[in-house]
């Protein structure tokens, strides 16, 4: 179900509603039906293959906490990696690996075609993959005490309002929120409310004006395009994506706040990044920290006890880690990282662009240490975006080849004397990230005519106005979020 | 205390919101108005209660239909048909009057067998030279025209791609049959459910094959039903654009007489398609008449100078080099037959109805020579 729709705006109020006129232990069995049906509302078969995946996590996790051998926990745990990552390999790589396997075979003169048949993506397996993956390895690892009720475990992976597109949350931080009966409290649902408002804004009225101009732009040939016109375009994407992404962030906290489920913050403005590593401790918040704990401490040797949320950020000069050794573990992390997005060479350009801006950061950070620290941040703030909007590029460009025809371009300093789009579109973008910025400023700052309480009611009002407006013209599922395809 | 503001705040921004709402349905503009100007009207012509002109795809669908159907008859033998594209310099009269007529009645009254000749008027507002293609080859499918009219405009060449609506003409066949060409790819594109910019047809594109559709459709119908000011949505989000658009004006100062310069890529895609348009009718052996369409003289050109001459010498090679004629009629409809969009606004692409007569028979003895 989309969340940018009346069905799910109907579905939400009556879920809600019937969520806090029923007896506590009942609660946890309607959110489980709520989060079936609302599955089902995109492909019904694959509620049953998500309940499988479930099922073989509950076992395992079992299996692993009551087995007291070393040798035969880790067998159980690998069994349960296995159909995780199998059953994702399988839907999304199969393409991608064959496609490989075939141009190899050309680029050897060999015949390598095979044909994998017509395979459809379920929507949120990369996302409940990881969220299954975290469950068995904190079991795995004595940090969480396995559930024995498969309905908890069941509604865990399922839960509405995280299962597509995140937040990730680890079992620790949802599952007791979901067993526990909480009362209905107004300022949860008041906040609630304001938080999906504000998400719908961000998705209808903003990353979906934004869409058809990204769209027609990228569909351009990189060629009649000139320098100024990619930046424009990674601008718009990244705008685009941030947009839509967080706006369904917002949407899921706001749906689960209106039920008592606190979730964590997973966007804080991640373009006033003032480094490459602040941003991703700003953007996706809940992935950085999964891939920080799950992939990259153990790939640089750290114990699993490193356990923490905040994103890919630690002082590895602080660990006995060699630097070859965090280097390769940086890649490594990164690249996965762009291939976890999407099965295509391109996203993996993404996550290694993302690795040396990383590294390139880590190299220079000691540098002008006189300068002071609000000169340092504002001219930090001045490379990333720029950093972060460029990387945008392979992200969102069609295949591997335009992306560096496209980065090409704005190497090509000649080429900024043509123009490619209609002005229109240069302004957007341009009003777009100034608003934003401004936005920043308003909230943020410390003048005090602007901190009064007057003023920040009458601004919650005017502003909170704006956005029903808005959302009332633009309401209407004419696109999903790009997460989705992951 | 704070939780009661904090609900307070929510309630009062609901309440000034629905205001805001019902005020500015009150007063929007008609979206044809803010499209074409308030000077101007579009028309559409008809003959014996047989429509030969149409400015919607729905429209010239529908023409296309009644053709096809009346030229299998054997009494339309003698009948030759003009299939003439162009954007709403076409299909617009400027401060129009009652029993006013557009070119393609005028061209067809020229005729001394006023039911031998058919002009087909099919226009499109902003219409560019891929949209021009994609439809002749629509057209020529169904209905066998012995002669293309195609205006051409320089504004034209600043628009990109196919409008949403190409959807409803996105036939498998038409699809396959421009698949070899640049625009073919829009056309599957719109033929497989997605929507361009600004069009109604990608309402709920988001839903499109999953269950939901039919949920979301059914909701939404319903609430259109027992709140008028949800099914107005359209004219709301037209009007808003529109207002943007007023104050983008008002804050750079741009009016119709801001030059206009051309975007390359773009200009490059409608070149090629109008090279693949010249390219399919002369090896279909379909005469083509292009002309250079009428502007205003007597103000200062809103394009830059040196790329609208470059881009008249530019159609006029792929012209000659397709062997089709090209008249340029850019200087033929005289100041007083011109006007304006709103107020003072100069209009540069609509005249009156004496501008119409104009433009046909500055056509007229090319069409007559080609057609022999």
């Amino acid at each position: 179900m989309l969340f940018n729709s009346v069905t799910y705006l109907v579905f939400l109020a009556m879920v809600v509603m019937t969520y806090w006129l029923l007896p506590g232990r009942f609660r946890l069995w309607l959110i489980l039906a709520a989060s079936l049906v609302f599955y089902g509302f995109w492909r019904i078969e694959f509620v049953f293959l998500v309940a499988f995946s479930a099922f073989v996590d509950y076992y395992f996790s079992l299996k692993i906490y009551d087995e007291k051998h070393p040798g035969r926990r880790k067998v159980w745990l690998l069994s349960s990696l296995s159909v995780n990552l199998g059953l994702l390999a399988y839907f999304k790589y199969t393409y991608f690996i064959v496609d490989n396997i075939s141009t190899l075979g050309n680029a050897l003169g060999q015949d390598w075609v095979f044909s994998p048949g017509n395979i459809i993506l379920p929507l949120g397996i990369s996302f409940y993959t990881f969220l299954s993956i975290s469950y068995t390895l904190d079991v795995y690892r004595r940090l969480f005490d396995p559930v024995r009720n498969f309905g908890v475990y069941l509604t865990y992976v399922m839960f509405w309002p995280h299962m597509i597109a995140g937040p990730i949350l680890r079992a620790h931080e949802l599952i007791p929120q979901i067993v526990r009966k909480p009362h209905v409290n107004l300022v949860n649902v008041t906040d609630g409310i304001k938080m999906i408002l504000i998400g719908l804004f961000l998705k209808v009225a903003l990353a979906d004006q934004l869409a058809p101009w990204v769209d027609e732009a990228f569909a351009s040939s990189p060629t009649s395009l000139g320098g100024l016109d990619v930046w424009t375009m990674a601008f718009a994407f990244g705008l685009q994506i941030y947009f839509d992404f967080a706006g369904y962030s917002m949407i899921a906290i706001g749906s689960a706040l209106l039920i008592g489920v606190h979730f964590p913050v997973n966007f804080n403005w991640p373009y006033l990044a003032t480094s490459p590593r602040d941003f991703w401790k700003r953007w996706h918040i809940t992935l950085s920290s999964w891939i920080r704990d799950y992939l990259y401490l153990p790939l640089c040797g750290a114990r699993f006890r490193d356990s923490s949320e905040g994103g890919i950020d630690v002082q590895t000069n602080e660990r006995k880690t060699g630097f070859a050794r965090l280097t390769i573990a940086l890649i490594i992390t990164w690249f996965i990282m762009g291939l976890w997005h999407g099965a295509a060479w391109k996203f993996a350009l993404w996550g290694i662009w993302h690795a040396a801006m990383i590294f390139a950061y880590r190299a220079s950070s000691g540098w002008l240490p006189n300068v002071p620290e609000r000169f340092r941040m504002l001219i930090g703030w001045a490379l990333t975006l720029p950093i972060i909007m460029l990387g945008w590029i392979p992200f969102r460009a069609d295949s591997l080849k335009a992306s560096l025809a496209l980065l090409g371009r704005v190497f090509e300093f000649s080429s900024y004397r043509v123009l490619g789009f209609r002005e229109n579109f240069y302004l957007l973008v341009f009003v777009i990230t100034c608003g934003m910025l401004v936005a920043w400023f308003v909230t943020y700052t410390k003048i005090p005519l602007l901190n009064r309480a007057w003023f920040r009611q009458v601004g919650e009002v005017v502003t909170l106005c704006v956005v029903i407006f808005m959302v009332f013209i633009f309401l209407r599922p004419v696109s999903q979020f790009i997460y989705f395809q992951f | 205390m704070s939780r009661h503001k904090s609900l307070v705040a929510l309630l009062l921004s609901m309440l000034v919101a629905l205001i805001s709402l019902y005020a500015y349905d009150g007063r929007r503009i008609q979206a044809d108005d803010f499209a074409l100007g308030k000077e101007n009207t579009s028309r559409a012509e008809g003959w014996n209660g047989i429509p030969f002109t149409g400015h919607t795809i729905a429209d010239i669908s529908a023409i296309v239909s009644q053709y096809s159907i009346l030229q299998s008859k054997p009494d339309s033998k003698e009948q030759k048909i003009i299939a003439w594209f162009g954007n709403s310099q076409l299909h617009t009269i400027n401060q129009y009057k009652q029993g006013e007529h557009l070119a393609p009645y005028w061209l067809r009254k020229l005729a001394p067998c006023q039911a031998c000749l058919v002009p087909l008027g099919l226009s499109l507002s902003n219409a560019n030279p891929q949209e021009e293609f994609v439809l002749s080859q629509y057209v020529a499918r169904s209905v066998p025209f012995s002669t293309l009219v195609l205006e051409v405009e320089f504004m034209g060449f600043r628009e990109d791609g196919l409008r949403g609506e190409f959807s409803k003409i996105a036939s498998d066949d038409l699809v396959n049959a421009l698949r070899a060409y640049p625009v073919g790819g829009d056309l599957a594109v719109l033929a497989g459910g997605a929507a361009k910019k600004g069009d109604d047809v990608g309402e709920r594109s988001g839903l499109d094959s999953v269950v939901q559709q039919d949920v979301e459709d059914y909701l939404s119908g319903k609430l259109s039903e027992i709140w008028p000011l949800w099914k107005d949505r359209v004219n709301l989000r037209a009007s808003l654009l529109g207002d943007l658009f007023t104050f983008r004006n008002w804050i750079f100062n741009i009016s119709s007489q801001s030059e206009r310069r051309i975007i390359k890529p773009r200009y490059q895609r409608n070149m090629r398609a109008l090279e693949d348009l010249l390219a399919s009718f002369r090896d279909a052996n379909i005469p083509v008449v292009l002309y250079f369409a009428p502007v205003r003289q007597d103000k200062p050109l809103p394009y830059d100078r040196t790329e609208y001459a470059r881009w008249k010498e530019q159609v006029g090679f792929l012209a000659r080099s397709y062997s089709a004629s090209c008249i340029n009629l850019e200087k033929l409809v005289p100041p007083q037959h011109w006007g304006s969009n709103f107020g003072t606004d100069i209009d540069f692409m609509h005249f009156q109805e004496e501008g119409h007569k104009l433009v046909a028979e500055g056509l007229y003895p090319v069409v007559q020579r080609v057609m022999r």
